[in-house]
C-alpha cells in the first residue's frame, strides 16, 4: 500500500530501574495511513506515552529501543539526531501529555506557539505572531494580544492545554502525535479541538491520538488500538470496535465508563517489571483457560487484530 | 463544616503596566460532612483559583473561609497549620506538590515527617499502605516524578493528599490522566473512605458523566461566579450556560462556535457575564444578575423559572 504514512514494526522499549527492567513497550506493530486518525486507548501506565516518545525519538536517555519506525518509507529510527531534528516539528509534531513540563516556564506562551511556525514554515516573525494570535483566539484564549504575552503560570490548566494544541497544529505537519490533548478542557472547547483536528486531517494530516477520553476517541477516530501492560492487544475499525470489542480487556474497559456505572476491572494492574506470563491479562480475565499461560497469538479476523487465545 | 463567604480573587501581573484579572468574584460555598460536591464549568472560569483559596494556598482578596466554625482567613500561619492536614487539595498540576528532585516515596512521606509524631517505621508502613491504596506498587516507589506515567504520578499526588486523613478533600482534575477503569477504582476508593470517616469530597472536573455519577450536589461556575447550584442540575438544567454545556456533552457534535462571532464585553459591563454567548439574551440581561432561588435551585439568570 502506498497510502501508509507511518509504519511501526516490532518496536520494543525497556527501561532499567532500581527495581528491575520496565517492559514499557513490547512488540508494537501497526501502521497509520495518510489522513487517518488512529487512536490508542488503554491502561494508565501501559506504555502509550513511551510508544509515542519512541516514534518521536524522545525517549528517556536510559531507555533501550529495538525495532523499526518508518515514515513515508524513510526509516526514522535509524536517522542521526541531527536529521531527526528536522523531522520533528516539521513532519511529525507532538502534543505532550504534561503541558506544565512541555512548556518552558520562562518564555512567553505566544513565543513558544510561534516557534514551530517560524522554524518550519519559513514565515516572518510578524506573520507568525498574527497567526499565533488567530490560533489562540480560535481556542478562546482571549484577548489573544494580551494572552500571547503571558507566561505559562498565568494560564489555567485547560488554557495551557489548548495552547499546546495550537502549537502542535500550527506548522502543517503530516503526522501529529497527540497525548491526552483534551484533558482539562471543557466539553464546549473540546469541540473546538475536535474541529481543528478534523480540519488539519482533511488537509492531509494523520493523527496518533493517545487518550483516555473514550467519547473523544469514538467521535474522532478511524481506527482504535487498545494497549494493556505494554502490548497492543486489539486493533479495529472504530464502528465494529465500539459495537463489539473482542478482547476481554477491551470489553472490561468499555464497561468501566461512568455511563455504565463506574465498575473498575477487578484485580490489581499488573507489574510492568515482572509482567504476567503468557497472556498478560490472564490474572484478571474471566475467560482464561490453561493455554492462556502461554503467549497468545495475534489473530486476524475480518481486518481486525486481537491478541487472545479465544479467537485462535 | 467548611464554609466560605463572598470570596474574591484578583491576579495582578506586569511590572510597569499592572494588569489586573478577576478570577473569582463573590463565591459563597458550604460543604457538609460526608457530602460529595462536583464543581463544573468553563476552562479558565476560576475553579482552580477557588480551590486554592479553600485550602488556604491563596489568600483571598476579600471574603472569609471557616472550618468547623473557626475562621481560617487571617489566622496566623502557626495556628492554621493545625488544620492544614484536615483540608487537602489534589492540585491540577502534580508539580505543585511533588518535588522533581525527590523520589515519589519521599514526597508521599513528607506530610508525616512535617507532622513530627511518627517514627521511621510507622512512616514507611503508612507510605506503603498509601501506595497500595491508590493501586501503585513497590516498583514505583523509588522513582522520580519524571519516571512515572501521567496517571501514575497523578495517583502519587492522591496518595499524598490522603496521608493525614483529611476531612475535606478537593480533587482538581485529579483523575484526568487515568483510564476509565483506574478512575472508577480511585473514585470507589474515595467513596469508601467517605463512608468510613465522613469525608467531604469536592470534584472539580470536566467529565460531566463522572460528575453526574458521583455527586450529591453540583455547582456550575462561569466567569468567576457560581451560576447554578442544585442537586438535580444534570437532569433539569436551568441556566442557559449549563444547558449549552450539557447539550455539547450529549452530542459531541462538531458544530463549533466560531470565535470571530463572539463579541467582547464592553469595559465596565456589569451585566450577566454570559451575555456574550447567550442565545436568550435581552436588554434586561445588561443588569447585574443575582443568584436566585428557583424552587430549591440557585440560578443566576433572571429568566429561569
Ligand atoms: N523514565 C522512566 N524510567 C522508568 N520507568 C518509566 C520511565 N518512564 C515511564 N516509565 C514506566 O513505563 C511505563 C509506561 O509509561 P507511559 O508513560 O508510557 O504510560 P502511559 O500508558 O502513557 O500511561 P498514562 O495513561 O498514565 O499516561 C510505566 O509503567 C512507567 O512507570
Ligand atoms: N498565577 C496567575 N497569574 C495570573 N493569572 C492567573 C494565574 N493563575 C490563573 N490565572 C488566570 O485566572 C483565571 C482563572 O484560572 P483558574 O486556573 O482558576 O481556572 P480554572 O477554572 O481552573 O480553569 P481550567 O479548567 O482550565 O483549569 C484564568 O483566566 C487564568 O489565566
Ligand atoms: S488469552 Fe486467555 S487470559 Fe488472555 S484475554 Fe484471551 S481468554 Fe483472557
Ligand atoms: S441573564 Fe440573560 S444573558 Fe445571562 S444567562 Fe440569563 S438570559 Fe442569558
Ligand atoms: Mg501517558
Ligand atoms: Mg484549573
Amino acid at each position: 500500500m502506498s497510502d501508509v504514512l507511518l509504519k511501526v514494526s516490532d518496536v520494543s522499549v525497556t527501561i532499567p530501574t532500581e527495581q528491575g527492567t520496565v517492559h514499557a513497550v513490547d512488540d508494537a506493530t501497526f501502521s497509520i495511513n495518510k489522513r487517518e486518525v488512529f487512536s490508542l486507548i488503554g491502561e494508565s501506565g501501559s506504555g502509550k506515552s513511551i510508544l509515542g516518545q519512541a516514534i518521536m525519538r524522545l525517549l528517556p536517555p536510559n531507555a533501550m529501543f529495538s525495532g523499526k519506525v518508518e515514515l513515508e518509507g524513510m526509516e526514522i529510527s535509524a536517522l542521526s539526531e541531527k536529521e531527526m531534528q528536522k523531522v520533528r516539528g516539521k513532519t511529525v509534531a507532538s502534543i505532550a501529555q504534561n503541558p506544565y513540563l512541555a512548556m518552558n516556564p520562562g518564555i512567553r506562551v505566544g513565543t513558544q506557539v510561534a516557534e514551530p511556525m517560524q522554524a518550519h514554515l519559513g514565515i516572518s516573525k510578524e506573520d507568525a505572531k498574527s497567526r499565533t494570535c488567530r490560533a489562540l483566539k480560535y481556542f478562546d484564549i482571549i484577548p489573544p494580544e494580551v494572552r500571547e504575552r503571558e507566561y505559562p503560570f498565568q494560564y489555567s490548566g485547560g488554557m495551557l492545554q489548548r495552547a499546546m494544541v495550537a502549537m502542535g497544529t500550527a506548522a502543517d505537519p503530516e503526522l501529529i502525535i497527540a497525548d491526552e490533548p483534551t484533558k482539562g478542557v471543557d466539553v464546549l472547547k473540546k469541540r473546538n479541538i475536535a474541529a481543528i483536528f478534523q480540519k488539519v486531517a482533511s488537509d492531509g494530516c494523520a493523527f496518533l491520538l493517545i487518550t483516555h477520553d473514550v467519547g473523544f476517541a469514538r467521535a474522532m477516530s478511524d481506527r482504535i488500538a487498545v494497549n494493556y501492560c505494554g502490548q497492543i492487544i486489539e486493533i479495529a475499525e472504530k464502528e465494529p470496535f465500539f459495537k463489539e470489542p473482542l478482547h476481554p480487556y477491551s470489553q472490561a474497559l468499555l464497561g468501566a465508563v461512568p455511563e455504565r456505572g463506574m465498575h473498575p476491572i477487578p484485580g490489581p494492574s499488573p507489574s510492568m517489571i515482572e509482567v504476567p506470563e503468557g497472556c498478560r491479562f490472564h490474572p484478571r480475565c474471566p475467560h482464561k483457560t490453561d493455554r492462556c499461560l502461554t503467549n497468545p497469538p495475534v489473530v486476524e479476523i475480518n481486518g481486525r487484530f486481537v491478541r487472545c487465545w479465544m479467537y485462535a | 463544616m467548611l464554609k466560605a463567604d463572598n470570596l474574591h480573587y484578583v491576579y495582578t501581573s506586569g511590572l510597569i503596566k499592572i494588569v489586573k484579572k478577576t478570577a473569582v468574584c463573590g463565591v459563597d460555598i458550604e460543604f457538609c460532612p460526608g457530602e460529595t460536591v462536583a464543581i463544573v464549568g468553563e476552562s479558565g472560569c476560576g475553579k482552580s483559583t477557588l480551590a486554592k483559596m479553600l485550602v488556604q494556598q491563596l489568600v483571598p482578596v476579600s471574603g472569609e473561609v471557616f472550618f468547623n466554625g473557626m475562621k481560617l482567613t487571617g489566622m496566623s500561619w502557626k495556628n492554621r497549620r493545625k488544620f492544614m492536614g484536615k483540608i487537602q487539595l489534589i492540585p491540577q498540576n502534580p508539580a505543585d506538590v511533588v518535588d522533581p528532585r525527590w523520589t515519589v516515596e519521599r514526597s508521599v512521606a513528607e506530610p508525616f515527617v512535617i507532622c513530627g509524631v511518627f517514627s521511621k517505621e510507622e512512616i514507611s508502613a503508612n507510605v506503603d499502605a498509601l501506595f497500595a491504596e491508590v493501586g501503585l506498587s513497590v516498583e514505583h516507589k523509588t522513582r522520580y516524578p519524571h519516571e512515572l506515567s501521567g496517571g501514575e504520578l497523578q495517583r502519587v499526588v492522591i496518595a499524598r493528599a490522603l496521608a493525614l486523613k483529611p476531612e475535606l478533600l478537593v480533587c482538581d482534575e485529579a483523575t484526568s490522566m487515568l483510564d476509565v477503569s483506574v478512575q472508577a477504582f480511585i473514585v470507589m476508593m474515595l467513596k469508601e473512605i467517605q463512608i468510613k470517616r465522613d469525608l467531604s469530597l469536592v470534584f472539580i472536573t470536566h467529565d460531566l458523566e463522572a460528575a453526574k455519577a458521583v455527586s450529591d450536589r453540583v455547582l456550575v461556575m462561569y466567569a468567576g461566579e457560581i451560576v447554578e447550584e442544585g442537586t438535580d442540575v444534570f437532569d433539569r438544567p436551568l441556566h442557559p450556560y449549563t444547558r449549552a454545556l450539557l447539550d455539547a456533552a450529549r452530542y459531541m457534535s462538531l458544530e463549533v462556535v466560531v470565535p470571530e462571532e463572539i463579541g467582547e464585553l464592553p469595559d465596565g459591563f456589569s451585566g450577566c457575564p454570559y451575555y456574550r454567548l447567550c442565545r436568550e439574551r435581552t436588554d434586561a440581561c445588561k443588569k447585574p444578575q443575582k443568584l436566585r432561588d428557583v424552587s430549591g435551585r440557585l440560578v443566576r439568570c433572571w429568566k429561569s423559572k
